[in-house]
């Protein structure tokens, strides 16, 4: 009976080992999918915290600029003239390899400013909008305000 | 006996031999896979609510603990709110017995 079924033994065991053998490399596949999947969650997560900082770093240095000035400034025009000003923007918009900040007026009535951040990294990037604005000191209270008395921020924008 | 060089003790031998390699290997493949894939899967939405919550935290003028160690399951969440005269850095850190994973995040406060 045997001596019959040796081509057959051989033949199935082949078989078997076949099938094992693509299954093996199939699970090794989606082993390494998932991995490339994660690497993508842990790179977009990243990214968005990089872009987001950026964004509230450079709210912290207007806030700081503002306290600064208001050491300064002791009137409506001059604090108007300051915001309203290229060196303002100039020190605020930043351009680096990774991470762009750029600062632009809203509209000319207004101290009211658009803030666009983009960190990229190996060709993946993410993006944010914020909107805010500084309400002049000068108009809105006599009182001694501080900056985060004068800054509205607005939600963040995804792009 | 074995004049085709196949007998049926080495058939059954080298397929049980084939049988058990392969089923070790699939068995390591697997494990690691889902052990690996759950445990990174953890670490990322644990550091995201972690880091979600001390945001919200310092952005609603809650109160906040600067250094905290907490420990969720097998994960341990390291906590610490670096303060400056504009803004708060988060650092968070969760750890687990193979992986770990660390982020840092500003907030304007």
């Amino acid at each position: 009976m045997f001596t019959n079924n040796r081509g057959s033994i051989l033949l199935f065991s082949t078989i078997i080992f076949t099938v094992i053998s693509v299954m093996t490399i199939m699970i090794v596949n989606i082993n390494k999918s998932f991995d490339e999947v994660m690497n993508l969650e842990y790179s977009e997560f990243y990214l968005q915290e990089e872009a987001l900082n950026s964004i509230e770093l450079s709210i912290s240095q207007i806030a700081s600029i503002i306290d600064n000035k208001l050491l300064t400034i002791n009137s409506e025009e001059e604090f108007n003239e300051y915001f309203t000003s290229q060196e303002f923007i100039d020190t605020i918009n930043y351009k680096g390899d990774k991470i762009t900040i750029d600062l632009s007026r809203v509209n000319k009535d207004d101290l009211e400013y658009d803030i666009f951040s983009k960190y990229q990294n190996n060709g993946a990037y993410k993006s944010f909008n914020s909107n805010i604005k500084i309400n002049n000191p000068f108009i809105t209270t006599g009182a001694t305000v501080y900056a985060r008395d004068l800054l509205e921020i607005n939600s963040y924008n995804k792009n | 006996m074995k004049d085709d060089g196949f007998m049926l003790v080495e058939c059954i031998v080298s397929l049980s031999l084939v049988l058990l390699v392969t089923i070790l290997i699939q068995g390591v493949l697997v494990n690691s896979f889902s052990f690996d894939q759950e445990d990174k899967i953890k670490i990322l939405n644990i550091s995201k609510s972690s880091l979600d919550k001390a945001k919200n935290e310092i952005k609603s003028d809650m109160d906040y603990e600067k250094f905290s160690i907490e420990v969720i399951d097998d994960f341990i969440i390291n906590k610490e709110i670096e303060e400056n005269e504009y803004y708060k850095k988060i650092n968070i850190n969760v750890e687990s017995k193979n992986d770990s994973f660390e982020v840092s995040s500003y907030v304007y406060k």
